[in-house]
């Protein structure tokens, strides 16, 4: 087992390449480490990796070379097989899919929510109000009873977030958490995230748009489009590197 | 970056043509239109089914069992009048539930039994069933023979042959017409949560709602690809031309659209596993029938079972 690079990371992958096919890199060498309570952006241009990083951190996709470790213990697709591990894994880390459409799969809101309850045995009366709940989180209440076609982009984006919140995740992995979210949406969702960070949740969010990051980031990665982490710092340090952001092509 | 030179041309201001008949278009540009409008009736059948009508007041599970009975006593009738009495009941019902007429007979009189009439057409000629001649429609100066076969000197319909595919024709109107009661008058979310209470399994109900519900994604996008390809359309296009360029873009853009449904499937698969999906679906349970409902069941149950008693008696 190799050792951690940081005893203190909740996720950590230590020189994790991935290739899509085994022919497309799209994480060449990464190391980084994800610490409790912090709130960490991954900045890139689009196809830079940071999803790809995101679903290698939920166990998703398993490396080419390189380790991922979780909570102190290397993962493993084996382990993630684990009939306690799994389950205990995804309880702990939640991950919104940047594509809404992808994420919300069942008939109804209320069902969509409710997957992932359903899944670690909670039901009856505590389901319930867990469903309504999580998304008054999100002020979509009012969308419990609708079906997905009759949702709007941002609305999807919302009801995929109530979706993974519902589970209170211990860390959350964001892909593109702002994209298609109208101003009011947006400054809900980042209010909710900040009050999460507050309340001791590990945010990790992706975004190639560097407005609000430096309000909701405590700490940025930013990567390049070799798909190589360029730099790790403060979100404001590295959002004033201009010769920085223009080797990421985010300038 | 500097603009390029036929970028930056003033455009010219040449007017526009006058009209020159309707435009070539594909099979994929005319067809998806059609699909798109099946969506948004399938949209408002959702309508009509939250509507407060004497079917939308049953429960799902209830309709599910009494709706497969009449099914089965579709299937066992066989005198007209019975069947006759079914095809008459199932508007009578949709008028009770406020199913718009129009919407009704869309789905039961204008395809299925048309279909079934032009399958069952050979049937009721002397050529395929040989009977009692109801109405000659050509005679011949002797049998014909087409290889082995003899067929005799005359076509006909028979009375056998009309008598049999009018039982036919109304067996599958009335039990068109109960599906499409059921269809019309239950949301297709409780509809899947009344399978899984009547056993079906939950993988299975679960795979038919997202087939459902993805079926919609891809056919939105197709409708947009062709739109896409419609908008950039700038040179004027021959009838053959058209054809030719329409058919190789349903093949392109089928293949496109097979590549993004094998994608989107791999990523709501990974969008599960991240919300603790291990292979064992597990799905909310539906609340216990309430008495009303129960009384439902038991008379509707009944009801088929005298409609096929009744139908012994009529012989």
């Amino acid at each position: 087992m190799i050792a951690s690079l940081d005893d203190a990371a909740v996720l950590e992958v230590d020189r994790a390449t991935y290739r899509y096919a085994g022919r497309f890199c799209a994480l060449q060498d990464v190391s980084l480490a994800v610490r409790p309570g912090e709130s960490l952006a991954l900045l890139g241009a689009n196809g830079s990796g940071k999803s790809t990083l995101l679903k290698v951190l939920d166990g998703l996709l398993p490396l080419d070379s390189g380790t991922l470790r979780a909570f102190g213990r290397e993962v493993t697709p084996d382990l993630l097989e684990d009939a306690a591990f799994g389950p205990a894994f995804r309880r702990r880390v939640g991950f919104v899919f940047q594509d809404a459409d992808v994420q919300v799969f069942s008939p109804t809101v209320f069902e969509e929510v409710a997957f992932g309850p359903l899944q670690l045995g909670i039901a009856g009366a505590d389901l319930d109000e867990r469903v309504h709940s999580a998304l008054g989180l999100l002020g979509a209440e009012a969308l419990v009873d609708r079906t997905p076609y009759e949702l709007s982009g941002g609305e999807k984006k919302r009801v995929a977030l109530a979706s993974v919140l519902v589970l209170a995740p211990e860390v959350l992995l964001l892909d593109e958490p702002l994209e298609g979210l109208d101003p009011r949406a947006r400054r809900m969702l980042l209010r909710l995230l900040e009050d999460l960070r507050r309340a001791g949740r590990t945010v990790v969010f992706a975004s190639h748009d560097l407005a609000g990051v430096t309000d909701l980031a405590t700490r940025a990665a930013v990567f390049g489009e070799d798909h190589r982490i360029l730099a790790e710092g403060e979100p404001k340090d590295l959002v004033s590197d201009c010769a920085l952001l223009a080797r990421a092509n985010l300038e | 970056m500097s603009l390029p030179s036929w970028l930056i041309a003033a455009p010219q201001a040449a007017p526009l043509p006058p009209p020159a008949g309707r435009a070539a278009h594909s099979f994929l540009a005319r067809s998806l239109p059609g699909a798109a409008e099946a969506l948004r009736r399938d949209l408002f059948s959702g309508q009509i089914a939250s509507r407060p009508g004497f079917l939308q007041r049953l429960d799902p599970r209830v309709k599910a069992l009494v709706g497969l009975a009449f099914l089965v006593a579709a299937g066992l009738a066989g005198h007209p009048l019975t069947l006759g009495v079914l095809c008459l009941a199932a508007p009578l019902l949709a008028l009770a539930s406020r199913v718009p007429l129009g919407a009704f007979a869309a789905r039961v009189y204008l395809t299925v039994p048309a279909f079934t009439a032009i399958l069952v057409a050979p049937a009721t000629t002397n050529w395929v069933r040989a009977g009692t001649d109801a109405l000659v429609i050509a005679r011949f100066s002797g049998p014909l023979h087409l290889g082995p076969l003899t067929l005799p000197d005359h076509l006909s319909l028979t009375t056998q042959g009309l008598a049999s595919a009018g039982t036919l024709l109304t067996r599958v109107t009335a039990s068109v017409s109960i599906a499409a009661l059921f269809i019309l008058t239950t949301r297709w979310t409780r509809a899947l949560g009344a399978f899984r209470q009547l056993r079906v399994p939950a993988l299975l109900v679960a795979v038919l709602g997202m087939a459902y519900r993805y079926l919609f994604l891809l056919l939105t996008t197709a409708t947009d690809m062709v739109a896409a390809r419609r908008s950039r359309t700038v040179a004027p296009t021959t009838r053959r031309s058209g054809r030719r360029e329409g058919r190789r873009f349903a093949g392109l853009a089928a293949g496109a659209l097979l590549t993004k449904a094998h994608r989107l499937s791999e990523d709501v698969s990974l969008a599960m596993i991240s919300r603790g999906f291990d292979g064992d679906f597990r799905a909310i349970p539906e609340p216990a029938l309430r008495a009303g409902n129960w009384i439902a069941l038991v008379a509707g149950l009944a009801l088929a079972a005298g409609v096929v008693g009744g139908d012994r008696l009529l012989g």
